[in-house]
Formats: structure tokens, sequence, C-alpha cells
């Protein structure tokens, strides 16, 4: 089963690490963090695996890519070679957070960014990469801001590595990512100050989406207030259903909304991109 | 040190449910309850409605009352320094700099700290001075909301919540200081500050184009 569990990354956390990188390790703004490559070497215009690796200290929790009410998403600002490119961090499911009077998407414990960094087309020679990474971590007394400059030096040439630890720890990162998944469809009915979702499964193939959890990856469209949980829904075939309370900062017309599907009976976690007929 | 009495103090809120046309089983019963003691309304806080009322004595022991301060313009900022998006705005100035610039306009800008003794975010009036002018703040008052009272009538969210009043006492702003919600001052200079659109409008009487938005920060910790 891929689908995150706090003691699947403890596991794996734990294995020694082999022949490739891990940079970084800063411990402020209440978490540890790490930055995590599969390869100590490069191909010119290839791509390398990567993630940012973030432990928050117990009862410290940080956020998610939408973090709610309060938070702050974490972000890094990277420093690459002429021609390099690096992808956005991409987020595991959060689970909701409710401090005080603000409920927020959020992660405790060690979560795994995932990213790619792509070399330029005629990259030689050692090369170095920098990012600036900075973080929130809240508990229920107060927040602290993290910042960190993760680097990492790279090598030109084929892998010599063999059994790596990080590949175990990046390919769970990713494993962990929602996906798009062509066998559900979905409309939203947006009236009575709620957004009505209905999702139908276009095929049966045994997956059910009750006792799922909906969450908004776009900000201010549904209300964090509530947990938006989908429940069998209506008429024939595999249908789903689930209510979201608009956010009050929501536009007066809804016409597209990105969300992911977590559940414990999935896979890995659905992602995905509503728009209006 | 300023030795000021740290007294108790009662805040007073009152809900002006006169001048709200409709009304609703919820206000109905806010309303009843505010006969009694404190109201406290998720909506008593609307933009373009008039602001909820309140009465409370300032950090210095100054009387301050929203409905006296009719024909100004009044600015609530809700504040903990210790969060650090407050310390983005107050490290960076920011803060300061809107509120040199506005009371300078005759706007009376009011600072609160709505945070409860037992959530520990909560500073007597003396350290909240201190606080204050250390950082070298312009507010016209700082109000010690220990109770939460003038926070829950607004549904203060976060520190740092503004609410802009017009001169008439109407709502006119409710959101964030600006838009990026971050807690890094290198990210003012591209961000559209909200506070000072909404007072350069409601100053020319003018509508506020933005009157309401998510406001980004630490919890209020009541």
């Amino acid at each position: 089963m891929n689908s995150f569990t706090p003691s699947a990354l403890a596991g794996l956390a734990l294995l020694p690490l082999g022949y490739s990188q891990v940079a970084g390790s800063p411990h402020e703004g209440n978490a540890k963090v790490d930055l995590l490559i599969a390869d100590s070497h490069y191909q010119a215009g290839k791509p390398i695996r990567a993630a940012v690796r973030m432990s928050y200290d117990p009862g410290y929790h940080g956020y998610w890519i939408n973090p709610g009410e309060g938070g702050m998403k974490t972000e890094v600002k990277w420093n690459l070679p002429d021609g390099w490119s690096a992808s956005e961090l991409s987020f595991p499911a959060p689970q909701r957070e409710v401090t005080g009077n603000l409920s927020s998407y959020a992660y405790h414990g060690e979560v795994l960014l995932p990213f790619e960094l792509t070399a330029s087309a005629d990259a030689s020679g050692e090369v170095r990469i920098v990012g600036e990474l900075s973080w929130l971590a809240c508990n229920d007394k107060g927040c602290v801001p993290g910042d960190a400059v993760l680097s990492v030096t790279l090598h030109s040439g084929a892998s010599s590595t063999s059994t790596q630890q990080e590949h175990k720890l990046i390919d769970l990162a990713w494993s962990q990512i929602p996906e798009k998944d062509p066998l559900w469809e979905v409309n939203i009915d947006d009236r009575d100050g709620s957004l009505h979702f209905t999702i139908h499964a276009k095929s049966d193939n045994g997956t059910t989406l009750e006792g799922a959890e909906i969450f908004p990856i776009d900000e201010q469209i549904i209300d964090p207030s509530s947990a938006v949980l989908i429940e069998i829904g209506d008429g024939v075939g595999k249908n789903f259903k689930a209510s979201a309370k608009r956010s009050e900062y929501a536009p007066k017309e809804i016409t597209s909304l990105k969300f992911i599907v977590k559940s414990d009976k999935l896979k890995r976690p659905i992602l995905i991109e509503w728009k209006k007929k | 040190m300023c030795d000021l009495p740290t007294q108790h103090k009662h805040n007073v809120i009152q809900q002006q449910t006169k001048s709200t046309p409709m009304m609703t089983a919820k206000n109905m019963f806010t309303a009843m309850v505010s006969a009694i003691s404190i109201s406290i309304s998720a909506n008593a806080a609307e933009v373009g409605k008039a602001a909820p009322d309140f009465s409370a004595k300032d950090a210095k022991g100054v009387d301050v009352s929203l409905s006296a301060l009719k024909g100004k313009v009044v600015v609530l900022e809700w504040v903990n320094h210790e969060c650090p998006f407050v310390v983005k705005h107050y490290g960076s100035k920011n803060m300061q700099k809107l509120q040199q610039t506005y009371t300078a306009k005759g706007v009376v800008w009011i600072t609160i700290n709505s945070g409860s003794k037992a959530s520990g975010s909560h500073t007597d009036d003396a350290t909240f001075i201190k606080m204050s002018e250390e950082k070298g703040s312009k507010a016209s008052h700082l109000i010690g909301d220990e109770s939460g009272a003038i926070g829950k009538a607004y549904d203060a969210k976060v520190t740092p919540h503004m609410f802009v009043i017009d001169a008439k006492g109407v709502l006119a702003y409710n959101g964030a200081i600006d838009s990026k919600k971050s807690t890094d001052a290198a990210d003012l200079a591209g961000a559209e500050n909200y506070i000072a659109k909404a007072l350069d409008a409601v100053l020319a009487d003018k509508p506020v184009k933005t009157a309401k938005t998510e406001p980004y920060g630490c919890g209020v910790k009541y």
C-alpha cells in the first residue's frame, strides 16, 4: 500500500543513505529539513528525482499547498546553474487541523515534498544546487517561521550507485502525490451556500469513495472549518456525493475547482480538476 | 516601564441592530443576548453595515468608544507581537508607516490584543505600551481585550486582522493587511496594500474596491 503512513516514512527514514545525496539538515523553525537527491550524478538535459524532507517537532504542524485559515505553504526559491530548472514542490494529502478558532490543512511529523531537477542541455562538470526553503510551523501556542539554505553538489556522468535508499524514499514521496484518475466524473452544483459534489465512476472496478475526504487545492472556495466527507450517492451505478460549505471569500460564481480525494481505501489520493460546463 | 494601573477593563459591545435591515433569526438571538451581556455574533461585522459598537478603556486609561468617534475614519488592527506575520509588518516598519501616514490624515488607529490570559498571549497594559513604544507604534489607542469581547464581535481571526470603519460608522473593509500571505518582509514590495487602498478610498469618500479579503496571520488566542 502506497498511501501515506507516518510509520512507513519513519521506517525508511532510519535506513542508511547509501551513495546518494542528503544535503542540508538544519534544524530551526521547529522542523528539521533535508534535501534528498536520487543520484549524485547527472546527465545533460535529463531530469533528476529529488525531494525535500521535513520533520516537524512533536506538537508542531506545517502546511499544505492550500494552508487553509492562517498558516503558510512551504516554498523554495532555487538558485540554479544557467539552463537548469526545478519543478514546483509536490504535496501529499494533508489532514485537517483545528488550532484555536482556525482550521487549516496541515502535516505532522515527517513529510516528503518531491520535485524534479532538470540539467541544462549543455551541462558539464561539477554543479552546485542551492535552494532557500521557507516554512511555518505552528502549535496551539504560536507559530515559528523557518528558513534554511539547502545545497548539494552534483557531478556529470552516469551514476555508479546501485541500491540507494533515497530511491525508496523518493519513490515513496511520489507515490503519495495525488494523481488524476480517468475513472471518475465529477459535477459540482453551487447552491444554497454550499458546493454539492456528485462523483460518478465510469466503470465499476470495486473502488469506493465512501468515507473519503475532499481537500480543496484552490484557496478561498471551500470553508475549511468542516471536513468534506464523501458518502454513497443516489441513482444507479457507482455514485458518490459530498457537500461543502462555501468559503465566505469565494467569488460569486465558482467556475472551476482543483481538489483531491483522500482515503485509506485508495492506492493514492485522486487529483480532480473540475471546470463548469 | 510605565507605571500605569493594570485594572480589569469592562469592554462593552453594543450591537447596532437598528441599522440592520435584514434581521436573521441568528442576529435576533444575538441581539437578545446582548441585552444581558456582551454580544458575540459571527456575522456582527459585515462590510457595508454598521460596525459593532464598543467602549473600553485603552492601555493608558483613556475611554474609547466607537460611537463617540463618528465623524472620523477608524482602523482596528489586531496584534500579537510574538506572531511572525506581525513581526513582518512591524520589523519592516510597514505597520508603523501606515499608522503614521493615516493618523496624520485624521484617522483614529486602534490596535487591539484579544489574547486571553489562559492562552499566554495577553499582555498587561504596561507591557502592551512598552512593546508598542519599542516598536515605534503610531497607533492612537492600544486596547487589551483580554475577554475577547471586541475580537469576537468583529470575528477577528488572526494577527494582523484589519478593519476600516468610515466616518459614518459603517464597516468599509474587513481582511488582510495586504495580498501576500507570508512572513517574509521582502514580499511587501510586490504586495497589494489593501489597507492603504481602503483608507485612501474612504478618505476620498469613494467606495472601497476590495472591501473583503481573507486575513492571514496567526490565530487570535482567545
